[in-house]
């Protein structure tokens, strides 16, 4: 029998997974999970990321865990089964603000139209400030080297794997920005690519106030997951995670409503207007 | 003459033609077995040549009868680019004939690679590094004594093992190999030169480093390399190994069966996958690699020290390594599973580490 092969275990960026819209099921195994197309054309079935709890709900027999990484969140979920009993016990000892690696299987929930990620949790252990910065610096690396992939294949018509292998990116690069272009044709990876710049937890030094407002308003736009507005404890984290104190982002929600530019949907939810 | 009865010098092939017929010698030939869900193909692969130079060569078939040495004719073959390189291809509408009464004097053109490219596809190379670890013995071959040196070469991409017949190394030298040859032993790839290598001693334009390499870099088994990721799986066999302390031997027993009243030793074997993003290897790492991971120095890893079990060792490796971004430096082997990184040392990521990386990965975008 021939040893199966590994599954690749994609670095991205919650934001990648959050703005996913294609699955592509796996015809040759019918039972197994599909594959997630991201827009930096990425083929997902297993993840891993570090990042910071902001949220954690334990019960007898589930316990759901949500990772920020400074773009978006992580939702995790382990159940008290024979497959999941090992995940429940990592997210258990998780604790609220602690920094983790987590590695794990995505599954995909889809209702009226919208698809739901949630992250089966193979591993999920605290971890350092090291470990985050590594893991945001290569995880940055590869969505950067994979947008200037997308930009090569979207010049000329017809692009072929071979010919974006030419201009020094890898056979997987190429075949990531193939699938981009193909499946997400107007996507604004301008966009994607500043918010991992600045809302990554790679600790960006922000120098000056408007950069901190433009922030924190940018973050509550582009994290209203459920619809019911962005929590407070993931604007903390990722505010965090880009130098910015508790006490600038409460100052900062007072006076960005105060401007109209946001209100609290409920209580510790805030909506963009 | 019509033009498919043509025969053609092997520096006169270009890559996209068809029924070429050519005159060389099999200068080696080795094979290969493929398994899929279809079962086991075997082909056969390795380097011809005549006096004009060599070239590799993928024979789907291939008369059992031929040897390395052989003067052969080849008729109806294609020529093809893989990697960047022209290959000929023989398959089944191909014809190998042997001609056994001729002679032919084989130009020889080595490639020149860097040590983290080299492969068993390229057999000669020219190849230019740093010798260190020499050691040297004398040997005896076909009734003479012969002088053998032994020891590393390091250039800026990795280190492999070095052994040479006859022609003398030292340690530091910088030298450029024209005519090395490139096998495998014990699943690590290996170079030898003798007196018919070009040996010439140059200045090297690099300085040789930690040799950094992503792992989907990592396509040979060569070795003094170190890669970073976070250590995601870890074996459940992986833990305390106790020893006779004089045969060495492994102990399933408490005692050993040929050494009854020598005491145990304590050694260590752990093995895990890192994952860096770019893909994941396979490691494994010994007890000098992994004490310091468990925090015990070496002369308190001893039997008498009754805070150490195999519960114990197991739980703190366990602990200390997965999930944890890693520094891991050491040699690349082959086994049946592929290619597995032989840890030499083991680190957690620091600040320093994190410069150099970052370093690295900018440089990308420069």
């Amino acid at each position: 029998m021939m040893p199966r092969k590994r599954e690749f275990a994609y670095w991205i960026f919650a934001r990648e997974l959050r703005d996913s819209t294609v699955i592509q099921e796996n015809q040759e195994e019918e039972r197994s999970k599909p594959y997630v197309i991201t827009p930096l054309g990425s083929r997902v079935r297993r993840v891993l990321f570090c990042g910071t709890v902001t949220q954690k709900n334990s019960e007898e027999n589930m316990t759901k865990v949500t990772v920020t990484d400074g773009t978006g969140n992580f939702y995790l979920t382990a159940f008290a089964n024979d497959f999941g009993i090992q995940g429940k016990i990592m997210l258990d000892d998780l604790e609220i603000n602690d920094p983790v690696t987590v590695m794990g299987r995505v599954s995909t929930f889809k209702n009226e139209d919208k698809i739901y990620f949630n992250i089966n949790p193979e591993i999920a252990l605290k971890t350092d400030e090291i470990s985050l910065k590594f893991w945001n610096l290569r995880a940055r690396h590869s969505a950067r080297r994979k947008i200037y992939a997308i930009r090569v294949a979207s010049a000329g018509q017809d692009m072929k794997k071979e010919d974006i292998m030419q201009k020094g990116y890898s056979s997987e690069e190429a075949e990531c920005a193939i699938r981009s272009v193909h499946n997400y044709p107007d996507y604004n990876n301008q966009d994607f690519e500043a918010s991992i710049t600045t809302g990554s937890g790679q600790a960006v030094k922000r120098p000056d106030e408007k950069n901190n407002r433009d922030f924190v308003l940018s973050y509550i736009k582009s994290n209203d997951s459920d619809g019911k507005g962005c929590r407070y404890e993931d604007i903390i984290a990722a505010a965090k995670n880009s130098s910015i104190s508790q006490d600038d982002v409460d100052n900062l929600l007072n006076d960005l409503g105060s401007e109209g530019e946001i209100f609290e949907v409920s209580l510790k939810r805030y909506k963009g207007i | 003459m019509r033009a498919q009865d043509e025969f053609k010098k092997i520096s006169g092939l270009s890559s996209g033609t068809q029924n070429v017929n050519i005159h060389a010698k099999i200068v080696s030939l080795q094979q290969k077995t493929l398994k899929n869900d279809k079962g086991e193909t075997v082909y056969f692969y390795g380097i011809l040549g005549d006096d004009t130079g060599t070239i590799s060569f993928t024979a789907w078939t291939f008369p059992g009868t031929m040897r390395a040495g052989d003067i052969v004719e080849i008729k109806n073959c294609s020529v093809r680019e893989y990697n960047n390189v022209n290959r000929i291809y023989i398959d089944a509408k191909s014809e190998v004939i042997l001609k056994p009464g001729d002679s032919m004097e084989v130009k020889r053109t080595f490639k020149e690679l860097k040590i983290k490219n080299l492969t068993l596809g390229a057999p000669y190379v020219t190849i230019e590094g740093t010798v260190s670890n020499i050691l040297e013995k004398d040997m005896e071959r076909d009734g003479v004594t012969v002088k053998l040196y032994y020891g590393d070469l390091e250039d800026d991409t990795a280190r492999i093992r070095l052994t040479s017949f006859g022609v003398p190394l030292k340690d530091g030298d910088s030298l450029r190999f024209e005519g090395a040859k490139v096998s495998e032993y014990q699943g690590r790839l290996r170079l030898t030169i003798n007196d018919k290598t070009k040996v010439t001693p140059v200045k090297l334009s690099y300085k040789i480093g930690d040799h950094l390499l992503n792992i989907s870099e990592i396509d040979n088994a060569v070795g003094g390399i170190t890669v970073q990721g976070f250590a995601v799986t870890m074996g459940p066999k992986s833990g305390l190994v106790i020893r006779c302390s004089q045969c060495n031997e492994r102990l399933e027993d408490l005692r050993c069966p040929d050494h009854p009243d020598a005491p145990q030793s304590y050694d260590l074997f752990a093995y895990f996958t890192l994952d860096d993003g770019t893909g994941h290897i396979q490691c494994t790492g010994g007890k000098m690699a992994l004490l310091p991971v468990l925090g015990i120095k070496n002369e308190e890893f001893i039997p008498s020290n009754t805070s150490i079990s195999r519960r114990s060792v197991q739980t703190g490796l366990t602990e200390n390594i997965l999930g944890k971004s890693l520094v891991v430096s050491g040699d690349v082997a082959k086994n049946q599973m592929g290619l597995s990184l032989r840890a030499r040392s083991l680190q957690y990521m620091n600040e320093d580490h994190m410069k150099k990386f970052s370093t690295l990965l900018e440089a990308d975008f420069q």
